[in-house]
C-alpha cells in the first residue's frame, strides 16, 4: 500500500513537473519540445531580391542544416521560414506580422535593407521578439532603448567613421569632398563621416548630393572637380556610384582616391558596370567579410550549392553564414530552458566570437547591441580585389 | 563649366524632350494625358536589355523593343482608354495610373533575378569626345539627334500626311471626323501606338546612360511632364524645346546653386509655368489644362 502511493506520489509529481515543463514550452512561441522555429526576414523581391536575400538566407540555411544533422541544439532542430521584404516598408511590415502573429516564431533574422527594418522596428521591439540582423547597416536599428535587436554588420554610423579615417590616413591629403543620398541608407553613413572630419577640425572642401535616380552626375563631378580635393568619400548606392564614377573620370577625378563602403563590396563588377577602364583603379572600398576565394573557405561553395545550385559564395551568403553561427552559438548558450528572454541574456553574453567568413570578432553588452567593429579597406589591384588595411597604402 | 553644363544639359533635355514627344502625340491625337508614359519608357529599356544580353546586337534590339512598345500602346488604347474614351479627364488620368502600376508591376516580376540594376551596353563606349575643351558623351550625341529629327519628322507627317490630318481632325472633333468618314478607333490606335514607339525609342537610346531599373520610369515621367508644360502640352516643337530648356534649367540649377536641387527642377517648372503661362511656351491658348 505504502509503495502504491510512493508511486502514485511519483507520478503525480512528474506529471505536474511534465506540465511546468510543457507549460514553460507553450509560453515561448516557436519553441517545442523537439524545434525552434526562426523566421528569415530576406528581400527576395525588389532592388535585393536577386543578391542580398536568397544569399543571406542560403548561407543561414547551410549552417543550420549542418547543426541539425549533427543533432541539432540541447534535442530541438532549427526550423525556418523564409518571409519575403521585399527590400520596402509596404512588403515587410506585412511580412514581420505575419511572423510573429501567424508563424508563432521564436526569432527574427537576417533583415537585409535599413529602410524596410526601420519601419518594422516598433513592432519587432513591443512584442520583445529577438532580432539578429546581418546586413542592415542604420544606426537607429540598433539605437537605445533596444531590446532584442542584435547587429553582425557594421554599423553605418561607424562605417562613416571607417571612411574618414581611412581617407585622412592618405599622405598629404587636406582637401576632401564628399557626395552622398541623403536617404535613411546614406545619411547615417554621411553623419558618421562628417563627425569625424569636425572632429578633426576639418571642413569638406565639397559636400555634393545624388540621389538614386539621378541620370547624369556632371554638375557633382564639376562642382567637386572645381573644389579640387585631394581625396573624394562617396555614400551612394552602386547604381549612383556608376553613373557619377562615368562622370567624375571625364574631369580627371577618378585619379583621386575615391573611398567607397560596405553596399560596393565587389570591385571588379563595379569597374565593368562604370564600363571605362581606369575608372575604378583609385577606389577603395570597406568590407567586414573575407575573400570569398581564400582558400578555407573552400568548403562553404559546395554546402552553398547544396542548399541552391546558383548561390555562390559572395558577401550576402557569408553575411548569412556569419549571422546564422552567431544565433547557434546563443542558442547553445541558452541551454534547454529557452526562453526569448533566456536568448536575449546569451547573446548580450557573446565575447569575440570568431567567424570564419569575417575580419573580427562579435561582442556584444546589454547596452552595446553592434557586434562588429573591424572593417577592412580593399582595392583593385591586377584585376583583383586585395586588402589595404584601416589605413592608406600603395598596393604592390 | 558653364558649356559643360550646357552639352549635358542638351543631352539630359533631349531624352526629356524625346519622352514628352510622346506624351504630346498622344495628347495631340486623343486629347489624354498618359501617365503609364514612363513606364512604357521602362518596358522598352527592359526589353532592349533581354535582347542584348542574349545576344542581339543594339540596333536589332532597338527595333523589337520599340515594336514591342508600340504593341504596349495600343493594348493601352483598347483596354483602358477606349472603354473610357467619354469618360471624365479624371477617370482617364486614373486608368493611366493604374496601367503604369500594373506595367511596372510586372517589370518588377520578371526583373526580380536580376538585383539593383542592370547595365545596358551603349553603342560607343563611354570615353566622352572632346570638343573645345567641352565633354561631350557620343551616346548623347545620337540621342539630342534622334530628339532632333524625331520632331521634324512628326511634324512633318501632322502637316503634310493625309493620316497626320486623320489624326489632327480626331483630335479636334471625333465625332466630326467619324461623320466625314474616318475611322475614328483605328486613328486612336495609330496615336497610342506612336506615342509609345517614341516612348519606347527614347527608352533604348538612354538606358545605357541611366542604366536599367524598375523605377526609372517615374524620375523621367515627372520631367518629360515638366518639359511638356513648359513647350505646351499640344505643341510637338513645344515638347523637344520644353525638354531641352527643362534639361538646361535643371544642370545650371544644380551646378550653379547646389546638387541638392537637381530633382526639384521638374517640379518647380511645373508648378512655375502653370501659375504664370498655362498653356506653355508654344502651345495654344484653349487646350485643358493639365
Amino acid at each position: 500500500m505504502r509503495k502504491h502511493a510512493t508511486r502514485r506520489t511519483l507520478a503525480v509529481l512528474g506529471s505536474a513537473l511534465a506540465l511546468v515543463a510543457g507549460t514553460a514550452t507553450a509560453e515561448t512561441p516557436g519553441v517545442t519540445d523537439d524545434t525552434i522555429k526562426i523566421a528569415l526576414m530576406v528581400p527576395l523581391t525588389g532592388p535585393a531580391g536577386a543578391t542580398v536575400g536568397p544569399g543571406m538566407s542560403a548561407g543561414a540555411q547551410a549552417v543550420w542544416k549542418e547543426v541539425n544533422e549533427s543533432g541539432g541544439i540541447h534535442g530541438r532542430m532549427i526550423e525556418w521560414v523564409e518571409e519575403d521584404t521585399g527590400c520596402s516598408a509596404e512588403i515587410g511590415i506585412p511580412g514581420v506580422k505575419k511572423a510573429i502573429y501567424d508563424h508563432e516564431v521564436f526569432m527574427l533574422a537576417s533583415g537585409g535593407c535599413s529602410n524596410e527594418i526601420l519601419s518594422y522596428r516598433d513592432i519587432v521591439i513591443e512584442n520583445g521578439v529577438p532580432f539578429s540582423v546581418w546586413g542592415a547597416t542604420n544606426d537607429k536599428i540598433t539605437q537605445q532603448p533596444n531590446c532584442c535587436i542584435f547587429r553582425t554588420s557594421l554599423r553605418a554610423g561607424y562605417e562613416g567613421v571607417l571612411q574618414a579615417d581611412f581617407a585622412r590616413s592618405i599622405p598629404n591629403a587636406e582637401r576632401f569632398a564628399i557626395i552622398a543620398q541623403h536617404d535613411a541608407w546614406g545619411q547615417a553613413k554621411y553623419d558618421g563621416v562628417m563627425a569625424k572630419l569636425t572632429e578633426y577640425g576639418i571642413t569638406p572642401v565639397a559636400d555634393e548630393e545624388m540621389t538614386a535616380e539621378t541620370a547624369d552626375a556632371t554638375p557633382q563631378a564639376l562642382r567637386i572637380s572645381k573644389a579640387n580635393p585631394d581625396v573624394i568619400i562617396t555614400d551612394l548606392y552602386p547604381k549612383p556610384t556608376t553613373v557619377f564614377l562615368r562622370a567624375a573620370h571625364q574631369y580627371g577625378l577618378t585619379k583621386l582616391p575615391i573611398i567607397l563602403h560596405t553596399s560596393i563590396n565587389d570591385l571588379v563588377q563595379l569597374e565593368k558596370d562604370v564600363g571605362i577602364p581606369g575608372a575604378v583603379d583609385n577606389a577603395y572600398t570597406v568590407t567586414f567579410t573575407r575573400d570569398p576565394n581564400a582558400p578555407d573557405l573552400e568548403p562553404w561553395k559546395a554546402k552553398l550549392a547544396a542548399i541552391a545550385s546558383e548561390i555562390k559564395l559572395t558577401p550576402y551568403s557569408m553575411w548569412g553564414v556569419t549571422g546564422a553561427s552567431v544565433v547557434v552559438e546563443a542558442l547553445n548558450r541558452a541551454g534547454r530552458d529557452l526562453t526569448r528572454e533566456s536568448f536575449i541574456k546569451a547573446m548580450e553574453s557573446i565575447e569575440g566570437f570568431e567567424s570564419e567568413m569575417i575580419f573580427g570578432p562579435i561582442t556584444y553588452s546589454m547596452d552595446d547591441k553592434d557586434g562588429n567593429k573591424t572593417g577592412m579597406f580593399q582595392k583593385l589591384h591586377m584585376g583583383k580585389q586585395m586588402d589595404v588595411g584601416l589605413t592608406f597604402k600603395t598596393v604592390e | 563649366m558653364f558649356f559643360d553644363l550646357l552639352a549635358s544639359g542638351i543631352a539630359l533635355g533631349s531624352i526629356y524632350g524625346l519622352v514628352a514627344l510622346g506624351m504630346v502625340v498622344v495628347y495631340k491625337g486623343a486629347r489624354a494625358v498618359n501617365f503609364a508614359h514612363g513606364e512604357v519608357f521602362a518596358t522598352a529599356a527592359f526589353i532592349g536589355y533581354l535582347l542584348t544580353a542574349n545576344g542581339l546586337d543594339y540596333w536589332a534590339a532597338l527595333l523589337l523593343a520599340i515594336l514591342a512598345t508600340t504593341i504596349l500602346g495600343i493594348l493601352i488604347e483598347r483596354g483602358a482608354y477606349r472603354p473610357l474614351a467619354d469618360a471624365s479627364d479624371l477617370s482617364l488620368i486614373i486608368a493611366t495610373i493604374a496601367v503604369s502600376f500594373m506595367i511596372k508591376g510586372v517589370v518588377r516580376t520578371s526583373y526580380g533575378t536580376r538585383g539593383d540594376f542592370v547595365v545596358y551596353p551603349p553603342i560607343f563606349s563611354f570615353e566622352p569626345l572632346i570638343i573645345q575643351g567641352v565633354f561631350i558623351q557620343r551616346q548623347h550625341l545620337v540621342l539630342g539627334t534622334v530628339a532632333v529629327v524625331c520632331m521634324i519628322l512628326f511634324g512633318l507627317f501632322f502637316a503634310l500626311t493625309r493620316h497626320g490630318k486623320m489624326m489632327q481632325a480626331v483630335s479636334e472633333d471625333k465625332d466630326a471626323a467619324a461623320l466625314v468618314g474616318i475611322n475614328v478607333r483605328l486613328v486612336f490606335l495609330w496615336i497610342w501606338g506612336i506615342g509609345s514607339l517614341l516612348g519606347g525609342l527614347a527608352g533604348v537610346l538612354m538606358a545605357p546612360i541611366t542604366l536599367v531599373y524598375p523605377d526609372m520610369g517615374l524620375s523621367i515621367l515627372v520631367k518629360s511632364f515638366a518639359a511638356a508644360v513648359l513647350g505646351g502640352f499640344d505643341s510637338l516643337a513645344g515638347a523637344v524645346i520644353g525638354g531641352l530648356l527643362m534639361g538646361i534649367f535643371e544642370q545650371m540649377l544644380s551646378g550653379y546653386a547646389g546638387t541638392m536641387f537637381q530633382d526639384i527642377a521638374g517640379f518647380s517648372v511645373i508648378i512655375l509655368v502653370l501659375l504664370v503661362r498655362p498653356s506653355g511656351l508654344f502651345g495654344s491658348k484653349e487646350q485643358t489644362r493639365v
